[in-house]
């Protein structure tokens, strides 16, 4: 990166640190009055950021397998958020420390009430909880530390450049394959087991769907941003590149909806007791607006205008377009999160923004610190080869 | 015609646009009786068979539903499992003129047509079965929205009634787009003819289509619109047959993840079904550098991706049964894997799981007699899974007093069999009939690839 | 004996050519001319100076229109005429209409695309007058061709003969109507 973009990404990365460390700091004041409540923010918080990272192992895995160019220039920003993943980890440290505050399975007069949560103790408890958490965590963090090594590799060996695209390209595969199923694990764990009666086939996909969906967006945006300073990025992010980010922002917001719908749709016609109370609350004032928001300007709203060609070839249009995807999702978390807790009166609490912006002013800054540390552009990637020497000349 | 060698690229190099013409026209012009004689062995094992199917329905008509092995609680068997096969054939032809048209993925261009007509065909055979199933078929228009003496609307909370719109727009959108597709073939044929009836047929054909760069402006976007509508479509079919099963309340069926994965699973059937017809189809018309080693592997690739997914699914169901703490839930899917019909289920993890385990190597993905064998074997495999799905979820569910158990039929059998026949029978005439191989795109590839050297290779 | 001219045609063998071509034509000032070709080539409808279609708005416009048709058909049948009810469900079971209402969206926006593409293409159109080329066959074959209509205001045959001529054509052909 030149030094333009460096010292402009500096000043925002400062930015971060600082609303990082003041949210945490004014959560922690929080969480002594009332650690219930600091505990649900916590999670939402945690669920929402760390999705972030997590939504690089499937924009990342499938540019490996099937990307042309186009996965060439989003790759480090993806494995930069990827690479956050270890503070992530020591970030999960207070949701074991306070899991009896989030879910109600650890307490045995529940379990005593709710034969069918008493009947999966077998997965549903404490020891196996937390030796999940270290199984995905090692994982996931050997899959970035994988891609982000080889890729470093490549960068300083233009020799065996195809040859380790070679093998990022098959080693996408199985780490796809355990990406899938940890998450789906680990969805069920942190937030599905909330409610412990309450199971959903989907639900694993839908987390799945509110990564890729953030981080794409979050992409997009760091894109467009370094661009204004960074010249081979301005030169990459053409129309046509862009173009089809913005058709992959719509296609995944599509099949965002394909899957709530699938839910609605089956959880809404079974009404079957377990399972709709998720509905019945949410069908529900106040959540009850949340979900027509959701339907006409979350979805509705954005389709119509992502399906502009105009939208996906201006960059500050696309730029928009992305935060607005990137705040219905963590509006969207927010919906899946909260009302599982049942909190009464006012659904929003102060803890939730602060929490919020401490865990997300530390992921912003260690993404950009990430993100400085390598060379912004893979630039032996052999999917660029041809096209940054041409448009460096041209 | 000169002899290519077996590649991996999208197409061969250095051919012209004359030469596809060549490659592509040639069976289709070749005088009647001069058709190979491998077509009319097919035909003449297809058309008895289809005649069975004719006779069966016949036999239907006359008996009534009664002759099916349907019984309570079985009461959805053969008829459903059949249709959800066939229909889910179908996927694979959509997907790869839709979708990747919309990913600009070139590998599409040389089976796009011949997989359409093989979802058109699938379409006729799993859109009859529902039909067939009603017991009174002769009335089936009584599922359509229109003013009626009776002063009847159909009930549209009902899934059944979802399926009548879904399978119909699917067939008409389907029929539309393959014949969009077809219009500058046609016109080409009927400009090459030679005979008067063959310049008149293709001509009708055709619609007078002259090749305007102002029309191919307009076809251009109206091809792609279609290929962006058929996306979402293409998810809402299988989706809408998921949801047939996922809206009621029974065990087995009611599982949130069905729609996604039985798309995922149409999918992967329908993959399968396209290397079981292009691999004898390119060998026989000689089109080994039209329809090259790319396309086999890449198809291959996306029913290992596609049957990866289906594995996902089985596993999540049966998680999912056991998570729920429900006991119901969790006895149907401790009978799914150990019960009466446990075997079943290992045979589905046997032809689905296993057998495509060997795709991860790229030499039997460059192997068309192993592709052929492996793409049989997930056609069985994914009948067994609506088998296991459909039936064994039904034998039991709540009440021990309402099991039951489910033998099928000679008409059951007889009526399956029969599809064959008709399926294969169109296939023949299509493959007889019409290009089989869109040669406008081909046309278009062959100039990519002259102007920029190398069509992308994905590998 | 002289019959009524359609126009002046041109041959060239490659794409490459027939843009070239129709460039020049363009700034040269024709209107009324149309290249006849083999498949699809990017650029071309640029270069004879066509305007984008607006097929994507008329789409969408009857997309909307399929949406609440769908959705109404079903509310009045399953709410107003017919009132039944099924399973305890609320007589405008919304989330249950919505699979047909996105059936109709589509089914509403295809047919739209293909039938208003070959409309506006003129189809089925069982003459025009390109097909009295003498090779007329080669235009689906693999030979591209432009052709200037004689109602265009600047169409003059010696002088667009001699135009066409120098964009180094296979050979130039008078098309009758």
């Amino acid at each position: 990166m030149n030094s333009a973009s460096i010292s402009s990404i500096n000043r925002i990365q400062l930015i971060a640190l600082i609303i990082g460390i003041v949210g945490l700091l004014a959560a922690a004041l929080g969480a002594f009055n009332d650690t219930t409540s600091f505990m649900q923010a916590y999670l939402l918080a945690y669920l929402f950021w760390i999705g972030l990272s997590l939504g690089g192992f499937p924009l990342l895995l499938t540019q490996h397998i099937a990307g042309g160019s186009w996965g060439a220039t989003i790759r480090r920003p993806l494995e930069a958020a990827m690479m956050v993943l270890p503070v992530m980890a020591l970030l999960f440290v207070p949701i074991v420390l306070g899991m009896s505050h989030l879910y109600p399975w650890l307490s045995s007069d529940y379990l005593a009430i709710h034969p069918t949560v008493a009947a999966k103790a077998e997965y549903l408890n404490q020891t196996w909880f937390i030796i999940r958490a270290i199984i995905y965590f090692v994982l996931w963090i050997l899959g970035a530390w994988f891609f982000v090594k080889t890729g470093s590799q490549q960068d300083s060996d233009k020799k065996n450049a195809k040859k380790l695209q070679l093998r990022m390209g098959k080693s996408s595969v199985p780490w796809f394959i355990i990406y899938f199923v940890t998450m789906t694990l680990a969805s069920v764990d942190w937030g599905m087991s909330i409610t412990p009666v309450w199971y959903s086939g989907i639900y694993g996909t839908m987390f799945i769907t509110i990564q890729t969906i953030s981080t794409l967006s979050l992409v997009i945006i760091s894109l467009i941003y370094i661009a204004k300073t960074e010249g081979l990025i301005d030169k990459l992010l053409t129309t046509k590149r862009l173009q089809d980010l913005g058709n992959f922002l719509m296609a995944y917001i599509i099949f965002w909806a394909y899957v709530n719908f699938a839910q609605l749709i089956i959880i809404w016609s079974n009404n079957i007791t377990e399972t709709n109370t998720w509905y019945l609350v949410r069908f529900e004032e106040p959540w009850r607006s949340v979900s027509l928001f959701l339907l006409f300007f979350g979805f509705f709203a954005t389709l119509a205008i992502l399906i502009s060609r105009w939208v996906k070839r201006k960059r500050s249009a696309l730029g928009i377009v992305s935060i607005w995807a990137f705040f219905v999702q963590l509006l969207f978390t927010f919906y899946v999160i909260i009302p599982a807790f049942e909190r009464i009166g006012f659904v929003f609490h102060w803890l939730d923004l602060a929490l919020f912006l401490g865990i997300g002013g530390i992921w912003v800054a260690s993404y950009i610190f990430q993100l400085k540390s390598r060379p912004i552009v893979p630039i032996n990637d052999p999917r660029l080869e041809g096209i940054i020497e041409v448009e460096n000349h041209g | 015609m000169a002899k290519f060698k077996e590649t991996t690229r999208v197409i061969v190099p250095g051919q012209t646009y004359a030469g596809i013409d060549d490659v592509i026209a040639e069976p289709i012009e070749r005088d009647l009786f001069k058709t190979p004689r491998w077509w009319w062995i097919a035909l003449s094992i297809a058309l008895p068979i289809a005649g069975l199917w004719v006779f069966s329905v016949f036999w239907l008509i006359t008996h009534g539903i009664g002759i099916f092995g349907n019984n309570q609680p079985v009461a959805w068997a053969y008829p459903i499992v059949n249709f959800v096969w066939w229909i889910g054939i179908g996927h694979a032809g959509t997907l790869i003129s839709a979708v990747l048209l919309l990913f600009r993925q070139q590998w599409r261009t040389s089976i796009n047509r011949a997989a359409e007509a093989m979802t058109l065909f699938a379409v006729v055979n799993a859109g009859l079965y529902p039909i067939l199933h009603l017991g009174r078929p002769w009335v089936f228009y009584w599922l359509f929205p229109y003013p009626n003496t009776q002063g009847l609307w159909p009930q549209f909370r009902s899934p059944l009634d979802w399926d009548l719109f879904a399978i119909g727009t699917y067939a008409s959108v389907s029929a539309l787009f393959w014949y969009i597709g077809l219009i500058p073939d046609f016109a080409s044929l009927r400009d090459r003819a030679k005979g008067s009836f063959m310049q008149w047929f293709y001509g009708l054909l055709s619609l007078g289509w002259t090749g305007s760069a102002k029309a191919w402006q307009r076809y251009g976007r109206a091809y792609l619109i279609l290929g962006a509508v058929s996306f979402p479509l293409v998810l809402s079919v299988h989706s809408t047959i998921a949801l047939d099963f996922s809206v009621a309340q029974l065990p087995g069926w009611n599982n949130t993840i069905l729609p996604p994965y039985f798309v995922a699973g149409a999918v992967f059937a329908g993959f399968a079904f396209v290397l079981i017809l292009m691999i004898p189809l390119r060998k026989a018309y000689g089109l080994k550098h039209v329809i090259t080693m790319n396309h086999l592997e890449n198809s291959a690739k996306m029913m290992l991706a596609t049957g990866m997914i289906v594995l996902y699914g089985y596993a999540l169901e049966l998680f999912m049964g056991w998570y729920s703490g429900v006991e119901f839930e969790r006895y149907t899917y401790w009978s799914r894997v150990f019960g009466d019909h446990g075997w079943a289920f290992w045979l589905l993890i046997f032809f689905n799981g296993l057998m495509i385990q060997p795709l991860w190597f790229k030499s039997v993905r460059t192997n068309t007699k192993w592709l052929f064998f492996i793409a049989v074997m997930v056609s069985i495999g994914m009948w067994l899974e609506r088998f296991v799905i459909v039936i064994v979820s039904l034998t039991t569910d709540f009440m021990p007093s309402s099991w039951g158990d489910f033998h099928a039929t000679f008409w059951d059998r007889s009526l399956y069999f029969g599809t064959f026949g008709v399926f294969f029978t169109l296939w023949l005439l299509f493959i007889r009939l019409f290009p089989a191989i869109a040669s406008s795109e081909m046309k278009e590839l062959v100039h990519h690839d002259n102007s920029h050297g190398h069509s992308e290779v994905h590998s | 004996m002289s019959k009524e001219l359609f126009g002046l045609a041109a041959e060239f063998n490659s794409p490459e050519e027939i843009i070239e071509a129709a460039k020049k034509a363009n700034s040269a000032g024709y209107k009324n001319m149309d290249a006849y070709v083999p498949f699809p080539i990017e650029d071309l409808p640029n270069a004879l100076g066509q305007k984008e279609t607006r097929l994507g708005w008329v789409v969408l416009g009857m997309a909307i229109i399929g949406a609440l048709t769908g959705f109404f058909m079903q509310y009045y049948a399953n709410t107003y005429f017919y009132p039944l009810n099924a399973g305890g469900k609320p007589m405008n079971s919304w989330p249950n209409f919505v699979i047909i209402t996105f059936e109709f969206t589509i089914l509403f926006s295809a047919f739209t695309a293909g039938l208003f593409m070959l409309g506006r293409n003129g189809l089925p159109r069982p003459y025009h007058p390109i097909f009295n080329m003498e090779k007329a066959q080669n235009i689906t074959g693999d030979k591209f061709v432009l052709c200037i209509e004689s109602k265009d205001k600047k169409f003059n045959l010696n002088k667009t003969k001699d135009f066409l001529a120098s964009l180094n054509p296979n050979y130039v052909e008078e098309v009758e109507l």
